[in-house]
């Protein structure tokens, strides 16, 4: 995996991104799409301490959210990046949420969506090399420094 | 009684449901069945059907940072982490003029406690002052125990509310919060000097506090009750906060969690009695929620998502507050 690291922040690059939610994207080879929170969101969100995540089966509307997490400091949705049916959620993360701090790209994934139509809601989110100056941004304007729990 | 909305997904005890009920009739009878729904400012908090826009409008400021001389065993003073520190009256200050321009209206000043249990304050009273009389902000207080010093100190500053918790058991109060040398009483006597000194108290019971079981929370409510307190804030032990002896404790069931709320309600009956910002997340949470909600609660802060949208199928009438739930008995 190639990626970029900003104060220690890492953003693989075979991802899309979101920044404002700093939620990534990933499109499988089978068309699904894999969602899961960046590693900033998870610095900025802190332990995870609670996870919801839509019905398998569910079909979620873009920008509406698929999952919730909750920290000490936080509770958010996390929206879908693209308009697609629920089809697997990461049943580790119900479990056992901080998965997200120790591997947000990894074992911290969160849903697995059957996009509707991938292309066309993929034109606003950022890909690789592109997301890398925005996400610059938006480390240096929150003062963001990236921990990794170990 | 019978509610207009039929409760049978939600896998609730339908004993108890009717026991709860009598809260129920209470909330109707003596507060126009009104409740509000809180998210103060320390806490980003959006739900489905619940979220407070614009910026926050009330925080909480550590006078000691994150340091606790007590590092009690249920919360080892994470509850601090989250505040924002001012460790000097130069910084208190600072930090409160850069929040007031920024649009918060109120705070609420906390801080580790010393070895015998006391938040030591006295260094930052004047600058108290100057952010109730100067910055004209809503200010309340989280004190440990407190002497007539402390007591006298916070009315000259003019402080809106005194919160403070409040330990109904001997051996809690030595095992937990480390404190052999107190009892029941000190924690009886700090709030007779509150009262002398005409504050508006706010008392809180941690639910679960020891070790997860509950074994002082209905003498302390008892205790409260004999005080004429502003409002009861009642919350439930959070296991992560703990040390690791406390992380794998379960907190006590949501059905004695709820028969304690009820008990609250019934001897409280003109007192808004509120569900503070600390409890459990995850499932047990909505479960505890709504059961508060049926016990007849006067609000609920950080609602869990559903609960919102229950209260208004259940004909009630939710108010949202961006403030400390603590407040409520001034608006």
């Amino acid at each position: 995996m190639s990626y970029w690291e900003h104060n220690g922040c890492i953003v693989p690059l075979d991802l899309y991104y979101d920044i404002e939610t700093q939620t990534w994207l990933k499109l499988e080879e089978d068309g699904l799409i894999t969602m899961g929170l960046t590693d900033i969101g998870q610095v900025r969100s802190g332990r995870l301490l609670h996870a919801r995540i839509k019905d398998k089966g569910k079909l979620i509307k873009k920008g509406k959210p698929v999952a919730s997490l909750e920290s000490g400091k936080w509770a958010g949705p996390i929206n879908a990046l693209v308009e697609g049916e629920v089809v697997q959620r990461n049943e580790l993360v119900l479990e056992k949420p901080d998965i997200i701090n120790y591997d947000p790209y990894g074992e911290g994934w969160i849903v697995k969506l059957k996009p509707v139509d991938f292309n066309k809601d993929a034109k606003e989110l950022l890909f690789g090399e592109s997301a890398i100056e925005p996400m610059k941004e938006y480390i240096e304007h929150w003062d963001i420094i990236c921990m990794r729990c170990t | 009684m019978r509610l207009n909305i039929d409760l049978k997904e939600y896998s609730l005890d339908e004993g108890l449901v009717e026991e709860l009920l009598n809260g129920w009739i209470i909330r109707e009878k003596n507060f126009n069945g009104n409740i509000t729904f809180h998210s103060p400012g320390f806490k980003h908090y959006e739900v489905d059907d619940f979220s407070i826009k614009g910026g926050p409008k009330f925080v909480d400021i550590s006078i000691t940072g994150k340091n606790c001389e007590l590092m009690c065993d249920h919360c080892a003073s994470k509850i601090l982490w989250h505040m924002i520190p001012a460790t000097t009256p130069e910084e208190l200050w600072n930090v409160a003029t850069n929040l007031k321009n920024k649009g918060v209206d109120g705070v609420l000043i906390s801080g580790g406690s010393d070895k015998d249990g006391i938040v030591q304050m006295d260094n930052f009273f004047d600058v108290m002052s100057r952010i109730k009389k100067e910055l004209g902000m809503l200010l309340t207080c989280h004190v440990g125990l407190v002497n007539h010093h402390i007591a006298e100190s916070l009315s000259k500053c003019g402080v809106d509310a005194v919160l403070i918790d409040v330990i109904g058991n001997n051996e809690t109060i030595a095992n937990v919060y480390k404190l052999p040398h107190k009892t029941v009483e000190d924690y009886a006597k700090s709030l007779e000097i509150l009262k002398e000194f005409n504050h508006n108290i706010v008392p809180h019971v941690i639910i679960g506090l020891h070790y997860g079981k509950i074994l002082g929370e209905y003498s302390a409510i008892d205790l409260i009750s004999q005080f004429n307190p502003s409002a009861l804030v009642l919350v439930v032990i959070m296991p992560y906060f703990g040390k690791s002896r406390f992380q794998l404790l379960p907190p006590p069931k949501t059905e004695e969690c709820a028969k304690l709320v009820l008990y609250a309600r019934l001897k409280l009956p003109y007192t808004p009695v509120v569900i503070g910002c600390a409890r459990p997340a995850g499932s047990d949470r909505f479960k505890f929620d709504l059961y508060s909600l049926l016990a007849g609660v006067n609000a609920i802060t950080f609602p869990s998502e559903g609960i919102f949208s229950i209260a208004k199928e259940l004909g009630l009438s939710p108010k949202v507050s961006p403030n400390c739930c603590s407040t409520i008995f001034m608006f």
